[in-house]
């Protein structure tokens, strides 16, 4: 092989990489806010319920949404890259809920990173797409006067508390565009919650890359597309053209999935918008 | 509620009212804007909301409200600057503000997060609630929990990678060969499955050494547990057999597990003693502990597809593991299997030589029997604390085969008698210590093996070499070679920034001694054929070995150096060489993940290997009935260049994935070989001392596709060989060159639930080039189409056919197979029926044809005849 084609070769196939590469804002985190989170995986089984804590990170121009154990395995890792000593550990954070949305406020522009089969992909949506309705009532949620709001998206009703007195216009998962921060929102089958836990001012740098693993930029619909598909047939996002997977191992994930897909049948966003 | 529709009213009635717009720009004391400000428009002196927005990346804002009072309250409110409140006129207009820095006090409400679900790195599967009714042994249900998976040779995946450790109750009883337990201990005794996630199976090293594999342990209900499986099978014709019987112990000190298994359907039991775990198999690589075998009765092509399509077999296999657990942590451990198969070929061959554009023709029926009988042993004692870690094992192997070859020629019969055998008893050591702040390992192999092997055949052959000329009776073959092997080293790791280094030093000594000797009925006391090798090579070695990885790039250079010397004696023949030298063989590889989609990466290396006993022998060896060779030549030198380079597409958007990889090898050697039929009948092979150089291009191409609409999976994949190299014909030095082609297909569709299809298809096209001179290209076809069924719950029928085509010189050869399976579960009783319908269409035999540059041989390999098998499998 010419060793100055392959070097070519090489280069321009690294050029493609900035249009990959995920989103990076850097900036000093200044609050932390801790949810409680809980959701209903099968529309009726109510035992299907399962609990989780969510952090959203606001620095002065965006916040980072992300579960909390999934956040410690980043940590975790970064302090292996750094060191090449393995932490001791007693527990390893475990979760599937692998999702996080960041939202830059200067650009107005949220994105939706998630992991499909063995990849993450991630779409970029306006943040501006909720169509609050204030409600003249009012709540105490962790010793803050909270405003009431409501509103439609994909497919359920929300009811969310805001406090005017954090006038940060955000909230957990995607949710913002309100004259306060929001505390607490849920649906009115109360399938899918987040309620505050706790409110910290901190003061630490942070960027928003994922330092390990390359998120694939697409569209809203072809990310709806896709995840459609895995949920059919997992087995053809596994196939990477040059491993060879036993049919029965595929058959046997096909399947499973299908049991599992049928359980799992109540997501956030019910409907593709 | 009643606000709810209280403010909608409110909201209705106002929209008669006009609407006025308060826009504006909101920036700090230096004039930059502002984003995410909330700017509220409240009924005068209260805090009660009429209408809001908040500021984009440009600071502005845009309020629309409607108010009957004449005036209003603009509220902007933004961390980290002083609120700012204005009271202003009901009507449109343009509102600039500016808002002063202030720390803004928040209550903080710090709750300490709640501990992580899940506790530890052991996940627990409860058994009971992942067991279906069809299942029967624990391999069943692990294939039914989430995460695990279980590949058709038995292997367990967990997230897709292999275990590394297989215990039941913490103990490690099998060492990698754990399907014997897997497949065998029933479910119903198992209380939990537990995944051990990042498990360093040592664990003074645990975390020192970052493990990404998974052990798995089988935790079971009782601390005393006795249980087991069998399955009973027969059938015809002729009558066919399928026992196995498992039982199985475990107690808190002790555990054990016999497996009897006997059948003479095909099934090659042997798989069950197969390694599973990587680090057992990687173990098996460090040396060669492999039976070596220099005689031979004339062997029969085997079939390329599935054993049990062929497999003659009668077999018995006993297998016996104990553990037991001993004071101060340490651990004994009895791992011994018998194996004994008596297999059956029949087939003929016929061979045609092109010597001087003559064709020499031989056609030979043959009818081989194959005895094997063999026993493992190893026993093993394990210290394994968070302080020490000791192992040592100490292993026999025994083989005690014999074969008996007849073969019918046109004028003649050959009958041949083989005896075999090979023993080897050998000690692995491995122990950790810490060597400054570094963990260091140090390992010793030691062996000793015995190779005591006799041919006989009857009549002799080589009359002209072995007995001036005149025909005899018998002519036996004895080999005897005794070999001493030992390898050590001390091996250790550091990491350093982005680096990581592996230095390891070690030495190697080899020491064989290689006597031969060929009898014939009339000279049964003396012999003029006579070897009495000595071999001594001592090998001195430092490897490094460095590892860089950032961002998206992985590097890895191991630059081994190696001191190698060989000496070789013949005394009695006076023949004796040596060989020393130093060996410097770097290899480089760079692996570069582009982006989601491209990955690519390129290796090269250089290395040298170095010839084997059996590649240096001064005097005559009868390695079957019609093949006699002395090699009186150098010790062979291979150095080896190469170079590969791969790139790798995989877009699950459009579910299209592809790989390129090509390869690139070019190796020198230092002697030419060319065989002389002697006029004696004798093989000669004769060595020059020539560099020469084989070239050898590989590239293939592989890609799928699915297809939602259908669901249907396409796969499509090519390869192209080409090799060129340099041989002496005729004592000429002539220039050959062998190309190949593979197409292969495949299409997978899942017509309902229920259904399912497979079809693949491979085609393949080989042709040689002597000289500039092309042979005719040699054209194979192999295709499947499998279809399974699953009608109802406990039924299963399965249709599987395979078609093979050769194009041979003068014909196409077809073959054509069918089987049909069915499995009903019967799941009150927890009792498995099966029935196998075997070579329906009854195909009896399977024809190959090989070309090389000089002969052409074509074989036919007698296959199993149709036959029915009815199996029960039930709990012990």
């Amino acid at each position: 092989m010419n060793l100055k084609v392959l070097i070519l070769s090489i280069i321009w196939l690294g050029s493609f990489q900035v249009v990959f590469s995920q989103i990076n804002l850097k900036d000093t985190i200044n609050y932390e806010f801790v949810y409680d989170f809980s959701y209903q995986e099968n529309n009726v089984d109510t035992l299907s319920k399962k609990t989780s804590t969510m952090v959203l990170k606001v620095a002065n121009n965006f916040s980072y949404y992300i579960n909390n154990e999934n956040m410690r395995l980043r940590e975790m890792f970064s302090a292996y890259r750094g060191s090449n000593q393995m932490p001791v550990i007693k527990s390893r954070p475990k979760t599937r809920l692998l999702y996080v949305v960041i939202k830059d406020f200067k650009k107005g522009e949220l994105s939706f990173s998630d992991r499909i089969g063995t990849s993450y992909y991630y779409y970029t949506q306006p943040m501006n797409q909720f169509k609050w309705k204030l409600v003249n009532e009012e709540k105490d949620i962790l010793g803050y006067t909270c405003k009431k709001a409501t509103m439609q998206f994909a497919g359920r009703d929300y009811i969310a508390w805001y406090a005017t007195d954090i006038p940060i216009s955000d909230g957990p998962y995607k949710f913002n565009g309100l004259p306060g921060l929001i505390l607490s929102i849920y649906d009115e089958k109360k399938h899918y919650e987040f309620t505050v836990r706790s409110i910290e001012k901190v003061s630490y740098f942070f960027a928003t890359k994922d330092e390990f693993f390359d998120h694939i930029e697409m569209s809203k619909s072809n990310f709806d597309e896709l995840l459609e598909r895995y949920r059919q047939k997992p087995s053809a996002m596994l196939n990477t053209g040059g491993i060879q997977f036993p049919k029965e191992l595929l058959e046997k994930a096909d399947r499973r999935a299908k049991e599992r897909l049928q359980y799992e049948n109540n997501p956030l966003e019910l409907t593709n918008e | 509620m009643k606000q709810i529709v209280f403010w909608i009213l409110f909201f209705t009635v106002k929209i008669g009212c006009a609407q006025a717009v308060i826009s504006g720009k909101v920036s700090d004391s230096l004039k930059i804007p502002i984003s995410g400000v909330s700017v509220v428009v409240n009924v005068k002196n209260t805090d009660s909301i009429l209408a809001y927005d908040i500021t984009n990346g440009q600071g502005d804002f845009s309020i629309a409200f409607t108010s009957e009072d004449e005036m209003v309250d603009v509220v902007a409110k933004s961390m980290g600057f002083a609120t700012f409140k204005i009271a202003v006129v009901n009507k449109s207009q343009t509102l600039n503000f500016t808002l002063k820095e202030q720390v803004t006090e928040l209550k903080e409400v710090v709750v300490k997060s709640s501990p992580i679900t899940q506790k530890g790195d052991t996940i627990n599967y409860n058994v009971s609630s992942f067991a279906k009714q069809e299942d029967r042994s624990i391999a069943d249900v692990i294939k039914n929990m989430p995460g695990i998976e279980v590949l058709s040779d038995g292997q367990i995946l967990y997230q897709g990678k292999p275990i590394n450790k297989y215990y039941i109750e913490g103990l490690d009883l099998l060492e990698g060969k754990y399907n014997l337990a897997n497949n065998n201990l029933p479910h119903a005794e198992v209380s939990q499955v537990q995944i051990l996630e990042n498990h360093q199976p040592i664990k003074i090293l645990d975390s020192l050494v970052y493990s990404d594999r998974a052990a798995l342990n089988i935790k079971l209900k009782n601390s005393y547990t006795f249980t087991g499986q069998a399955e009973i099978g027969s059938g015809a014709s002729p009558l066919l057999r399928k026992v196995n019987i498992t039982p199985m112990l475990f107690s808190k000190k002790q555990q054990m597990l016999t497996s009897y298994q006997t059948n003479n359907t095909g099934e090659n039991v042997a798989s069950q003693l197969k390694k599973l775990t990587i680090e057992d198999l990687l173990d098996q690589f460090e040396r060669n502990d492999t039976k070596e075998d220099w005689l031979a009765i004339q062997p029969i092509e085997q079939p390329v597809f599935k054993e049990q399509r062929w497999l003659d077999n009668n077999v018995h296999l006993l297998t016996f593991n104990f553990l037991q657990k001993l004071k101060n942590d340490y651990e004994l451990r009895v791992n011994t299997s018998h194996l004994n198969d008596y297999q059956q070929q029949r087939g003929y061959t016929d061979t045609r030589y092109f010597v001087n554009a003559d064709t020499v023709m031989l056609l030979e029926q043959k009818y081989n029997q194959l005895y094997s009988n063999s026993l493992e042993t190893i026993a093993t004692l394990q210290k394994n604390t968070k302080e020490n870690y000791f192992k040592n094992s100490l292993k026999f192997n025994g083989y005690w085969d014999g074969q008996r070859g007849t073969v019918e020629l046109t004028d003649e019969n050959v009958n041949q008698n083989l005896s075999n055998k090979y023993f080897r008893l050998s000690n692995d050591f491995k122990v950790l210590f810490p060597l400054g702040k570094q963990i260091a390992t140090l390992k010793s192999y030691v062996a000793f093996s015995k190779v005591p092997q006799s041919l006989s055949v009857m009549p002799g052959q080589f009359s002209g070499l072995l007995n001036n000329g005149a025909s005899y009776n018998e002519v036996v073959q004895d080999v005897v070679q005794h070999t001493f092997y030992t390898n050590n080293f001390v091996e250790f790791s550091k990491g350093w920034k982005n680096f990581s280094f592996n230095p390891k030093v070690g030495f190697l000594v080899e020491k064989q001694q290689l006597d031969t000797e060929i009898l014939t009925s009339e000279t049964l006391q003396t012999s003029n054929f006579q070897n009495n090798l000595d071999w001594f090579h001592t090998k001195l070695y430092f490897h490094l070995k460095t590892q860089y990885k950032v961002e998206n790039w992985r590097v890895e250079l191991s630059s081994p150096i190696n001191y190698n010397r060989y000496v070789l004696e013949d005394k009695p023949l006076d023949e004796a060489q040596e060989l020393s030298k130093v060996t410097f063989e770097p290899r480089l590889s760079l692996k570069y993940d582009v982006s989601g989609f491209w990955s690519l990466g390129t290796s090269s290396g250089l290395s040298n290997s170095f010839g084997t006993i059996n590649q240096v022998y001064y005097n005559y060896i009868l390695q079957n009935y019609r093949n006699i060779q002395r090699i009186d030549a150098p010790l062979p030198v291979v150095r080896n260049l190469n170079y590969s380079f791969f790139v790798n597409y995989r877009n699950p958007i459009s579910a299209l994935f592809f790989n390129v990889i090509y390869n690139y090898s070019n190796s020198k050697n230092n002697l030419l070989y060319e065989s002389f039929i002697l006029d004696n009948g004798a093989v000669e092979l004769q060595a020059v001392p020539q560099n020469n150089y084989r070239d050898n291009h590989n590239l293939s191409f592989k890609g799928s596709k699915y297809f939602s609409d259908i669901s249907t999976n396409l796969t499509f994949g090519t390869r192209y060989g080409l090799q060129s190299f340099q041989q002496l014909l005729n004592s000429e030095l002539t220039d050959v060159e062998n190309q190949n082609w593979q197409f292969n297909g495949k299409i997978d569709i899942d017509i309902t639930d229920w259904l399912n299809t497979e079809l693949s298809s491979v085609f393949q096209y080989s042709n040689s080039k002597i000289q500039q001179q092309k042979n005719k290209t040699i054209a194979q076809q192999f295709h499947e189409l499998n279809i399974n069924l699953y009608p109802s719950k406990n039924h299963y029928v399965g249709l599987n056919t395979e078609y093979v085509s050769n194009n041979l010189y003068s014909k196409t050869d077809t073959n054509l197979f069918a089987d049909v399976v069915y499995k009903y579960t019967w799941q009150k009783k927890n009792v498995d029926f099966g029935l196998r319908w075997s070579n329906i269409f009854n195909t009896e035999n399977y024809n190959t044809v090989n070309v090389s540059e000089y002969s052409y041989v074509a074989t036919r390999f007698n296959l199993r005849p149709q036959q029915l098998l009815l199996s029960v499998k039930f709990s012990l």
